[in-house]
């Protein structure tokens, strides 16, 4: 090591200096192939997530099609836990959803989840639709009092609803649920829509009226 | 619950196998107990010759229906409030049940004195516990006598009465109460064995308000001398939110709205940004070689 860096200041001086200690190097290469690897592990996930959400809209289209046939609980893929329960469509956007039977975690993956215990659109009452702002409900900021949302029933009857209100609501009014009054759409998602990240406390709900 | 109590109470005596064992019940619940009466005649109905023991756990057991319950049960009530402290008091519970029992607890007051004693009926001893009674006597004299028996075998003490503490500055103020409560407390058991309410009602508010106690009838009415609202102005009508248990999650109890979001624009952005800057490192390093 002396003996190299005598040469180096004695002799070599006009050359370019000796590389860096090989130790730094090598750390240098593991940092940017972890930050690469995180990278690509993020984007993955992020790409996942939303290709996940559109591609199952298109095979729970197949599966509406066997249900609008006579099919009961048509599961869009073999091991699905959950089946398309109306089609959601809003003309003035070009929209259509297919929303699915229960607005848990799994379901919601998918497409918009029909609140569980709930009636489903058409019928009397209160029937609540919950869906991600990022996915399949982000058309909910778009929508204005007045605007057309029409759901398709699995008996293939179509029903007509018109935007009436939009609020912003802590997740725990859970009154919006409740049943009594004429009957209704209420869509619930998350907000703001622009939001990073998942798990805030706040959300958007849309009610509109059977018209 | 009901069902866990009738699953576990038979009704069984005891003993029918020939043995001289003690069948011992623990129930353990973390709170909400809602149909204490019904769970109350249960208990009396099936406990047999079996001993309840009940454990709270939480922040909000409820504590009146499992004290309750192990008192009908002959057994003892066991609070847990923190999650640290379940071996603690677990380990406490279970060297309690291994330890011989002192049954048949019966005291004798002496001869000539008026005693009115509770608890009516003793409960077993268990090792570590003390025997509790409060009796309201019109004198102090003679010898009380304490029998039970422990491992088959008869156990006697006696207590010289003539040299218990009085007068209003040692003990006499606090002992009336607790006292009267315990007498409060048998009452209200009658009135659920069927004692008819009105005999019961009038008995328990002539204690109560003598010791001052807070009872199904009585309560304390706080006057505040310094009013802080003019007369004249109205009081206003105001939702307050309801504060729970430590410990206990709104959302478990009473739902909440989907949740309707998902990562994948974080993920996204930072993937990115992550890919970006080693990117940009690649580069300087391939520039300053």
């Amino acid at each position: 090591m002396s003996r190299k860096r005598e040469i180096a200041l004695g002799v070599e001086c006009a050359w370019t200096p000796l590389p860096e200690p090989r130790r730094s190097s090598w750390l240098w290469i593991v940092f940017i192939t972890l930050l690469v690897a995180l990278g690509a592990w993020e984007l993955g996930r992020g790409a996942w997530i939303q290709a996940k959400a559109w591609l199952a809209q298109s095979l729970i289209a197949h599966a509406w099609a066997r249900t609008l046939s006579g099919e009961r609980q048509a599961k869009p893929w073999p091991w699905a836990d959950t089946w398309p329960v109306a089609r959601l469509t809003v003309p003035r956007l070009g929209i259509e959803r297919y929303v699915l039977a229960g607005a848990d975690g799994t379901a919601m993956a998918f497409g918009p989840g029909h609140v569980s215990g709930t009636p489903l659109p058409g019928e009397a009452g209160n029937s609540v639709i919950g869906g991600h702002r990022d996915t399949h409900l982000a058309f909910l900021a778009k929508l204005k009092p007045g605007d057309m949302l029409i759901a398709e029933r699995a008996d293939g009857r179509r029903v007509t609803y018109r935007v009436s209100a939009m609020e912003v609501l802590d997740r725990r009014e859970v009154w919006v649920t409740k049943q009594e009054g004429p009957a209704r759409l209420t869509l619930v998602t998350c907000y703001p829509f622009d939001a990073w990240r998942a798990g805030g406390s706040q959300r958007y709900v849309l009610v509109a009226f059977l018209s | 619950m009901a069902p866990a109590i009738k699953l576990a109470l038979n009704g069984d005596e005891g003993g029918s196998d020939g043995s001289e064992r003690v069948r011992q019940v623990i129930f353990l619940t973390d709170g909400c107990v809602g149909n204490e009466e019904e769970l109350f005649r249960l208990i009396r109905e099936r406990l047999g010759g079996s001993r309840l023991f009940t454990v709270g756990i939480g922040s909000a057991p409820n504590s009146h229906f499992m004290t309750k319950a192990a008192q009908l049960g002959r057994g003892t009530f066991t609070y847990v409030g923190r999650v640290e402290q379940v071996r603690e008091k677990m380990s406490e519970l279970f060297a309690k049940l291994e330890t011989p029992v002192m049954k048949g607890l019966e005291v004798r007051w002496p001869h000539g004195v008026q005693a009115e004693s509770w608890p009516a009926r003793i409960p077993d001893l268990y090792a570590g516990e003390p025997l509790v009674l409060t009796a309201a006597l019109d004198k102090l004299q003679g010898d009380l006598q304490i029998s039970g028996e422990r491992d088959g075998q008869l156990w006697q003490a006696t207590v010289p009465l003539a040299r218990a503490p009085t007068g209003e500055g040692i003990a006499g103020k606090g002992i009336a109460p607790v006292w009267a409560r315990e007498k409060v407390a048998s009452l209200m058991d009658a009135l659920r064995e069927g004692t008819p309410e009105d005999e019961i009602r009038a008995r328990v508010i002539e204690l109560a308000t003598a010791h001052r106690l807070v009872t199904r009838y009585t309560s304390f009415v706080a006057v505040d001398k310094t009013p802080v609202r003019p007369p004249e102005e109205e009081a206003k009508l105001a939702a307050v939110p309801t504060l729970l248990p430590e410990g206990w999650e709104y959302d478990k109890l009473f739902g909440e709205l989907p949740q309707g979001a998902t990562d994948s624009r974080f993920a996204l952005f930072s993937g990115s940004l992550a890919l970006l800057i080693a990117f940009a490192m690649l580069l300087a390093r391939r520039g300053s070689q």
